[in-house]
């Protein structure tokens, strides 16, 4: 037999819950790139951002404000240079690098302006690709994934390629992958960007199904003042730094 | 589980693009391809080298004219002419022969002489049967390698003699006289047509006909040996009463190399004033060891061109992979945002590069086969190639990718998402 080792088995690190729990704590971020070298670059000057489970949330900012780099920080893509990020009750500075894409995998789920749906590949495996990596077996991804395309009334076109989709398909499947892994929050980058108005709007209003019936914490990042007004707060961004914080039309929407 | 969805994957993105998955191959293909045929090739030559041995015996060696290069270096050609042989006066007689088989009493076991007649065909009202007439001495039973199935071999008697008898196949007399019997066809007078004039030879044996590959390829209509003796064989050609080439048994318990080199110096003896010919004298172990050699080289040199295309075929495979790595730099960085691992992303493009090498190879495997097979039936030792050098093969192509596609596979796992995404 094999010997016995008194060792206690390492509790899982459990980050202290924070009074109505927050999704995102943001204190102080900086990003710099160049670091050191004369072009030195400081993208983000000290971002504070706190974001609640369960709320719908915009990002606004003209280009070149930072936003992006901040989404790629929220996103887990990247890290910041100074500060500190905890996402669902895990500190980030903690993670390791090889951790991240299991931090992607579990607790974000994108979704992009170009939709980047995985060329030759259905919508239905499209939907299962996150709880691959996320090591769920197939009878659960299939199942899962089933059910998703159903929820964003893509039911009837599993077993469709993205070349047979139209844009704003493509959009419903690519959030239906988000919700894959069933993550802490779903970070939308430009989603109605690449879509006509009217298309546009179908793919909010399912932002707005998956936040009211789901209670998603959503993170929509867009430079249409018109789409960040329909969510709950709306945050501007500009030259690094937050400009602004107000209420949207969301709370409406919430109820 | 993940192997699974990355073959299938994989599967798909070469179906998608077809032309440039075989061109990306055929590196691969040429060389497992190459390698299998001439391993097949070569088993079978080895085989056949094998069969010829115990066919001719191990114990014998084969004494004959050379030609003598002339003062530059070069050779006439007229030992290799079958028509025209050496002349007359040059051959080998009975009188040296007789010599021969005194002053080696003891250690010759048989010394067979042969004369080819020539091709001719024998009639029996409507029925046909083409054959080779060859003229042979009683001694040459052993080196012929039949089977009597009835009545006897040529004997001495019967050589001497002068007799027109004949040993025939069973095959032809399937042809000639159907429905009879081998112990039934003794004593029938065949005729045989040669040129322009009819020879009438008496059946005194019948052998059990052998099929060899290479009969069964290149003829439809199967001509079977019908063996004379040596002396009617002369009557009939005209041809000068001496010999250019012979086949000496020895006697068991002879040293083989000692006694060809010594039968070598009895006969050089003679021509030790002939300007135009020497005697040279191989055993069949030099025989082999000179085919096994030339086959050695051959399979080297084709080993280095196999290897070669392999080589080339993988850089192809690289460079295909890094087109492909590059290609898709958009979808690796989604797969890394929606949290696909570096190893996730590295074992994708390995397998990959694997199915390409893998399906490369299986075709490599496929063709090698058809040819090693066509090579070797063209030899007359139709042979397959064996299960372990099939595994090999397919080992070695799997290696291939995984080699040749890791620099890729890792290159892709290393991209960095941000910038992934942002690739147009």
């Amino acid at each position: 037999m094999l010997k016995r080792e008194k060792k206690a088995p390492s509790a899982p690190e459990q980050a202290p819950k924070a009074e109505e729990q927050a999704i995102i704590e943001m204190h102080g971020i900086h990003k710099r790139f160049y670091i050191g070298q004369p072009n030195e670059l400081e993208i983000l000057k000290g971002i504070d951002l706190r974001v609640k489970k369960g709320a719908f949330l915009s990002i606004v900012g003209a280009s070149g404000s930072g936003k992006s780099t901040l989404m790629n920080i929220i996103g887990a893509l990247d890290r910041p240079t100074e500060g500190t990020y905890t996402l669902d009750g895990l500190q980030m500075h903690d993670v390791p690098d090889r951790g991240l894409s299991e931090i992607r995998c579990r607790k974000i789920g994108f979704v992009f302006q170009t939709f980047n749906l995985i060329p030759r590949t259905t919508a239905l495996s499209n939907v299962e690709l996150p709880m691959l990596y996320a090591g769920i077996p197939l009878r659960e991804r299939s199942r899962r994934a089933k059910e998703l395309l159903e929820l964003v009334g893509m039911g009837e076109r599993m077993k469709h390629l993205p070349n047979e989709l139209s844009g704003g398909q493509k959009q419903r499947v690519a959030i239906a992958r988000a919700m894959a892994n069933d993550p802490a929050i779903i970070l939308a980058d430009e989603p109605t960007g690449a879509l006509d108005s009217q298309t546009g709007r179908l793919v909010m209003d399912l932002f707005h199904t998956l936040h009211r019936k789901k209670g998603k914490t959503i993170v929509l990042i867009t430079h249409n003042p018109e789409l960040a007004a329909e969510t709950q707060e709306i945050i501007t961004i500009s030259d690094g730094r937050v400009t602004g914080q107000e209420k949207g039309g969301g709370q409406l929407a919430a109820d | 589980m993940q192997l699974i969805e990355n073959i299938l994957l994989a599967v798909s993105g070469l179906r998608s693009n077809k032309m440039r998955a075989l061109l990306t191959m055929l590196g691969i293909i040429i060389g497992i391809g190459s390698v299998l045929t001439i391993v097949t090739v070569g088993d079978s030559m080895t085989a056949s080298v094998t069969d010829v041995m115990n066919d001719m015996g191990a114990n014998s060696i084969q004494l004959g004219l050379v030609e003598r290069p002339d003062e530059n270096g070069e050779y006439r050609g007229h030992v290799s002419g079958a028509s025209s042989g050496p002349p007359e006066e040059d051959l080998i007689t009975d009188e040296m022969i007789l010599r021969y088989r005194e002053a080696f009493a003891g250690q010759i076991q048989a010394l067979a002489l042969s004369d080819y007649t020539g091709s001719g065909q024998a009639k029996n009202g409507r029925n046909r049967a083409s054959c080779d007439v060859q003229g042979l001495n009683a001694d040459a039973f052993g080196t012929v390698n039949v089977d009597i199935i009835a009545g006897h071999f040529l004997s001495d008697r019967e050589v001497d003699g002068g007799k027109n008898v004949a040993v025939i196949s069973d095959k032809f007399i399937e042809k000639l006289f159907p429905g009879l019997s081998p112990q039934d066809a003794l004593g029938r007078e065949i005729k045989v047509q040669m040129g322009d004039e009819v020879q009438t030879f008496s059946v005194t044996g019948v052998y059990r006909y052998e099929i060899s590959g290479m009969m069964q390829v290149m003829t439809g209509d199967v001509s079977t040996t019908v063996y004379i003796p040596l002396t009617v064989s002369r009557k009939i050609t005209g041809n000068s009463p001496g010999y250019s080439y012979m086949q000496i048994k020895a006697a068991n318990g002879v040293d083989l190399e000692q006694f060809r080199q010594r039968s070598k110096e009895f006969f050089a003896r003679f021509y030790r004033g002939n300007l135009l010919y020497d005697i040279e004298a191989y055993s069949m172990d030099s025989m082999i060891g000179q085919m096994t050699g030339l086959l050695g080289t051959m399979s080297i040199a084709i080993g280095i061109i196999a290897g070669i295309s392999l080589l080339v075929g993988g850089i192809g495979v690289m460079n295909i992979m890094l087109v492909s790595v590059t290609e898709r730099t958009r979808e690796i960085g989604t797969r890394k945002a929606l949290g696909a691992k570096n190893s996730a992303i590295r074992v994708q493009f390995i397998v990959e590069s694997m199915i390409i090498c893998l399906i490369g190879g299986a075709i490599g495997v496929l063709l090698g086969t058809g040819l090693g097979r066509m090579g070797s039936t063209l030899l007359g030792f139709p042979g397959w190639p064996s299960a372990s050098i099939v595994i090999i093969a397919v080992c070695f192509s799997m290696a291939i990718g995984i080699f040749f596609g890791y620099y890729p596979a890792n290159k892709a796992a290393k991209l960095d998402p941000i910038e992934a995404l942002r690739y147009e």
